[in-house]
């Protein structure tokens, strides 16, 4: 009796031993492709490169995608008519040549030729036609895309008119100064010619969809791997959603034979020191760090940092609060803001400190220099700690008060946390009488406040949308979407629309420039902190990695492996 | 029996209706969109957006459309996903979570069972004290320290097992470990307390009495009669730990549906967020009603309340 | 018979004294009489481990009053020239295998380095500001928060879990069902609700940690109390006319109250780590206030680059928990009348 009981039990555990390996066998044998390159290495410089990403992909159409992540994705399986080179120029994509430009009653008529071999992955061939199905597509208000406002920006006809409610040409896609004159041949007229518009249609709203078989899929479209064609260097050989994809190279891309990878892997990794890890263990080639580990990798030959086109600043509230609309007080807080302690301890990732607000290495002006000689190293460079309490003491006295109550609004993610509690202490200080709050709220929260006008200082961050500083000037216009603080200066308000009409480079420059100065320097709307740095690890076998300004993080196009 | 169970799925029907009008109604009151670049977004695209999802109807409309899908079984599509069905999202992440959850709960099972009999067999010594701390030595870290620190040696430093990833069993040891820390010390400590409990019982000095062995006493009876309980926290346990944890899957890159689920809540993904609770409280309700259930089953003492057909 | 009769005769009455006849002394208890609190604390005294976790809980909580006042830095005070040093004690610093001489893991003196002077006892996080009072102000407002914590769902639970199983039946069965639907919601939502409402911080956090933390209290008070009401000396007191108030108050409380305690015990180191969660998940306290879990938090990022940031809030964090656990695992045994020997 006593002796069944324990073979029970032994057979009991034996059943789940061996039910627990039979789990686990399944399991690697089908995951078993990734690492597959490594131990075994001898095959050197097999033409895999791994990565990580730390979003899911959200969506893989052209039209709906608004996230750094798809943007990404998009810019290796798909092509535009251009796309950016290694220097961020754009280069021709599926356009065969450069357009024949024709000036008509003021309008300007580009005609695009689609090159011959340019081909989605089922072999048919890419048509004008694809591009104006996805053109309308994301203007149209029942699929409306989140980027449509792009059609405007890039000055295409009728852009704007077609997505603005109660506009006599709303919802009418048709009127779009888009259209396909042959299979091969596609005509865009330009009503508001900007420098910058070639550089646009390297973005992925201007992609082409492929039209017969988009409407075939219906809702599937671009939902999975084999629910889409592709037409650029690579195709998705797998797509598991919350864990990954896999790029493949595509045989039938049209410059295909510069085209190294044969594969690429991305796995979907939230995790810094996770992603660390990785690539210690040689599963991931590439890896972002933050400031910890920077004090780690700093000295080795993989390390590297990268100046990115994104500026972080910060609000002053001064439409609603009364002692931020005294522009002694915000000089006090423009000037006792110590970035330096900021981006070489706390940020430690490349990160420059920023008394302004076009970031430098961005744009280059009609003369080739770059918009940042102007003001180079910021305004107010030379004023500091000393200015900073001269002129608190000057506010607080216009005031009539001697202490001063800030709410201090910022995100619960951890770097604008340390970035509030960062500001707080250096406020409070220098400047004698000022208690500042911090508010943590969750990030749709905080867009809620901040639209609502509801703090006093908040944390802001812009990143271009296209190459020219009126990406982040006109933010800032009175009453503009994103001003969000109440700012308002008829003479900036003037600059900035003057700008947007001016077609002669060079006076359009200046215009911009004195701009951001009026902004900066006569008025201290904003604290700018820091232009944001990227501290990045890189295998040294991964060569032609290029990254770029605005648009797409990176191409692969051009990678290759060498010496692994 | 039969009526009973019968007045019970009636009672679950209407606590599953009413979680799911509950949280439409508290998660309509979170705040903002569910677009993910809402920053950039101006007003006048937002309410253009939101016409195109039917997010400027009432609250009320939107509530009873949702409802009516419900009904035939369509749990929407999801907002971060653009168009992806949320049943097919759920279906992609509930597998490595539940695998997980059920490796970790055996594993912990086992080893909580064993310490929580040793400390209560010999009750009050140091052996005891020894073994419990040992149990909650795992629920005293954070999780996301002891995955951490696991990562770093066995991974990095040891190179024992792989870091991250969902690519077979050897990818599952370090996060099995993690969770099954949790479950150890929670069945440690309840195994304890009712062994300590069972011994206490005139029908084990009975069986003493009549001569039987201590190993026959612990075994036969001890042991038997105080897993019993377990039953009543292993249901919910089981539903909170195959529903996947955030801290784990995020640290060991685990596709599951914990990670899914709080930054749908971070993300306004409303489908998502209504798909994974109903999903979560349907596999609550029913659990609790299976455990009282077999509980009655498997304990003759308890009569369920009704039961008496 | 006749030996019999004669030994009877040996007897006589000086031999005899008349036995006490007084009721009252026969009934008269010679040891000190032990009440409830006096017998458990009796046995608890007994038990190391309860012991040795109550002695711990009590330094704990006297280090969180004293300690942030132990040095002349504050919580807040930033110095980033000093930042991230590792800890540093005199005369600890010369015993090299206590890793309290400033030294990095890599092995570089970082008060060397950094030309800093001063002692750092568990080292400076990544602001330059003091571990050592930040870890013991947070271990303050982590208990703070625990206790409040505890104290809500103590009452709460008993209440609800009380009055679920006295009434039974219907009541029961509604009051139950309510519980799920509680338990259903998720309850991230209501923290983010509450944290919009109320803005983040200390309140919020003890508001959304009581939303369902008290639904494992009142489980087991209902448990219990559903066990004990059909016993036989609650069924005796009502046959002899005890009202319902008397019954719960006289009876059926004491009787809990060992569960009761025992489980508020484990609900404080609980509270301590849900806080946790919610400072990884970014909605947590307020900075530059800190928990121990917000600590935490913040250190395990670099967990593998400069782990003194993580190792003191852990030790402490572990400590609490595990002095918890001891204490009420002595606590249990101390108050169930079943296992007095």
């Amino acid at each position: 009796m006593k002796k069944s009981r324990w073979t029970l039990v032994l057979s009991l555990v034996l059943v789940l031993s061996v039910f627990l390996s039979a789990c686990g066998g399944g399991g690697s044998n089908n995951g078993g492709n990734n690492g597959g390159g490594e131990g075994n290495g001898d095959s050197a410089s097999e033409q895999i490169m791994n990565l990580y990403a730390t979003a899911e992909i959200p969506s893989m159409d052209t039209t709906q995608a608004t996230d750094a992540t798809s943007f990404n994705a998009m810019n290796q399986v798909f092509e535009g008519l251009y796309r950016l080179d290694e220097n961020n120029e754009p280069t021709l994509g599926v356009a065969a040549e450069e357009p024949k430009e024709e000036e008509k009653d003021g309008e300007t008529v580009y005609t695009f030729t689609i090159r011959d071999d340019a081909k989605w992955s089922d072999g048919s061939a890419v048509t004008a036609e694809d591009f104006i199905y996805a053109w309308h597509k994301a203007l149209n208000p029942e699929t409306i895309s989140p980027y449509a406002s792009m059609f405007g920006t890039a000055g295409i006809k009728n852009g704007n008119a077609i997505i603005t409610e109660g506009d006599p040409l709303y919802g009418k896609v048709e009127e779009l100064g888009a259209k396909a004159v042959d299979e091969k041949t596609l005509e865009v007229t330009v009503e508001n010619q900007v420098p910058y518009f070639k550089s646009l249609l390297t973005f992925a709203t201007f992609y082409p969809q492929p039209k017969a078989f988009a409407e075939e899929q219906g809702e599937e479209f671009a939902l999975e791997a084999d629910t889409m064609l592709y037409n650029g260097p690579f195709v998705f050989s797998e797509w598991n959603h919350g864990e990954g994809w896999n790029y493949k190279k595509n045989p039938e891309y049209w410059d295909a034979e510069v085209v190294n990878l044969e594969e690429i892997t991305v796995k979907v990794v939230k995790d810094t020191a996770t992603s660390v890890n990785l690539y210690e263990t040689g599963k991931v080639d590439r890896a972002t760090l933050d400031a910890d580990f920077v004090d780690q990798f700093k000295d080795g030959e993989d390390f590297s940092t990268i100046l990115e086109p994104t500026m972080f600043f910060l609000r002053l509230n001064q439409g609603e609060n009364e002692a931020l609309a005294n522009k002694d007080i915000r000089k006090a807080l423009f000037l006792a803001y110590d970035r330096e302690g900021l981006v070489n301890v706390l940020l430690n990732n490349g990160s420059v400190a920023a008394k302004y607000f076009v970031p430098k290495d961005f744009v280059k002006g009609p003369d080739g220099a770059d918009f940042r000689e102007f003001a180079k190293d910021g305004f107010f460079a030379d004023q500091g700690e000393a200015e900073a309490k001269e002129a608190w003491e000057a506010g607080l006295e216009a005031l009539g008060t001697d202490s001063v109550d800030f709410e201090f609004l910022t995100t619960d993610t951890e770097l604008s946390s340390t970035i509030a509690e960062y500001a707080k202490e250096q406020f409070e200080s220098k400047l004698d009488g000022l208690t500042i709050t911090i508010n943590k709220q969750p990030w749709k929260q905080f867009l809620k406040l901040e639209d609502a006008g509801d703090f006093d200082i908040s944390t802001g961050g812009w990143g271009p949308d296209y190459p020219d500083p009126m990406t982040f000037l006109y933010m800032f216009e009175t009453d503009g979407a994103y001003n969000r603080m109440g700012y308002s200066s008829e003479k900036y308000d003037q600059l900035v629309s003057d700008a947007k009409k001016e077609t002669d480079e060079a006076k359009r420059w200046e215009m911009m420039q004195e701009a951001e100065k009026v902004l900066m320097e006569e008025d201290i709307a904003i604290v700018p902190t820091y232009q944001r740095g990227l501290a990045i690890i890189q295998q040294p076998y991964v060569k032609n990695y290029y990254v770029h300004t605005f648009g797409a993080d990176a191409s692969y196009k051009w990678v290759k492996i060498e010496g692994k | 029996m039969g009526r009973y169970i019968g007045g019970r799925v009636v009672s679950m029907v209407i606590t599953f209706l009413i979680i799911a009008s509950l949280t439409f109604f508290l998660m309509k009151l979170l705040p903002g969109t569910p677009f993910n670049n809402q920053e950039k977004l101006t007003d006048t695209q937002i309410v253009q957006l939101n016409e195109k999802y039917g997010l400027n109807d009432p609250v009320a409309v939107q509530y009873f459309s949702y409802m009516k899908n419900l009904f035939v079984g369509d749990l929407g599509v999801s907002f971060q996903q653009d168009g992806r069905e949320v049943s097919t999202i759920i279906g992609e992440r509930i597998g490595p979570s539940a695998y997980l959850g059920f490796q970790s709960i055996v594993l912990g099972t086992i080893v909580g069972l064993f310490l929580g009999i040793i400390a209560a067999l010999r009750h009050n010594s140091f052996l005891d004290y020894g073994t419990m701390v040992i149990a909650v030595l795992g629920i005293s870290i954070p999780n996301f320290v002891i995955a951490g620190l696991m990562q770093y040696w066995l991974g990095v430093k040891w190179e024992l097992l792989p870091v991250a990833y969902w690519d077979g069993f050897a990818y599952t040891i370090m996060p099995t470990i993690a969770i099954a820390s949790i479950v150890v010390a929670t069945i440690a400590r309840f195994m304890r307390t009712e062994m300590l409990e069972v011994l206490g019982q005139d029908y084990i000095t009975t069986a003493k009495a009549k001569g039987l062995s201590s190993t026959a006493v612990v075994i036969r009876h001890t042991i038997r009669n105080a897993s019993i309980p377990i039953i009543t926290i292993m249901g919910p346990l089981v539903v909170a730990l195959m529903t996947g944890t955030l801290v784990i899957e995020q640290i060991f890159v685990i596709p599951g549906l914990g990670e899914k689920f709080v930054n749908s809540i971070m993300t306004n993904d409303f489908p998502i967020i209504m798909g994974t609770t109903l999903f979560y409280s349907l596999l609550f309700i029913v659990v609790i009603l299976l455990v009282d259930i077999m509980y009655g089953i498997i304990d003759p003492r308890i009569r369920l309340a009704g039961g008496k057909d | 018979m006749s030996m019999k009769q004669e030994k009877l005769d040996e007897l006589s009455d000086h031999m005899f004294q008349p036995a006490n006849t007084d009721a009252l002394e026969n009934e008269q208890i010679a040891g000190e009489s032990t009440g409830f609190w006096k017998d458990a604390w009796r046995r608890l005294k007994k038990n190391p481990g309860a012991i040795t976790g109550l002695i711990i809980i009590l330094i704990i909580v006297l280090m969180s009053i004293i300690g942030p006042g132990m040095n002349e830095y504050s919580y807040s005070q930033q110095d980033l020239s000093r930042a991230k040093l590792p800890a540093k004690v005199p005369v600890l610093e010369n015993v090299d295998f206590l890793g309290l001489n400033g030294v990095d893991i890599r092995g570089t003196d970082q008060y060397e380095a950094k030309g800093v002077e001063e002692y750092f006892w568990f080292g400076t996080d990544g602001f330059g500001r003091d571990q050592w009072t930040r870890v013991w102000q947070g271990t303050r407002i982590s208990l703070f928060i625990a206790a409040a914590a505890a104290f809500i769902d103590f009452v709460i639970g008993v209440a609800y879990g009380g009055i679920s199983a006295y009434y039974g039946g219907r009541v029961d069965n509604i009051l139950q069902r309510i519980i799920e639907v509680l338990i259903g919601i998720p309850n991230l939502i209501l923290i983010i609700l509450f944290i919009l409402i109320f803005e983040p911080g200390i309140f919020s956090i003890i508001l959304a940690l009581s939303v369902t933390g008290w639904v494992g209290m009142s489980r087991i008070v209902r448990g219990q109390v559903l066990k004990l009401k059909t016993q036989e000396f609650v069924l005796a007191s009502r046959t002899l006319g005890a009202t319902s108030g008397r019954v719960i108050g006289k009876h059926l409380i004491p009787n809990v109250l060992g569960q009761i305690i025992i489980t508020t015990m484990f609900t404080i180191p609980n509270a301590i780590f849900f806080e946790a969660f919610l400072s990884f998940i970014g909605l947590g306290i307020r900075p530059p206030e800190a928990s121990l879990g917000s600590i935490i938090n913040d250190g395990f990022k670099s967990l593998q680059i400069y782990p003194h940031l993580v190792l003191w809030p852990s030790i402490i964090i572990s400590l609490i928990m595990i002095a918890f656990n001891l204490l009420g695992d002595g606590l249990r045994d101390a108050f169930d009348p079943k296992l007095r020997k």
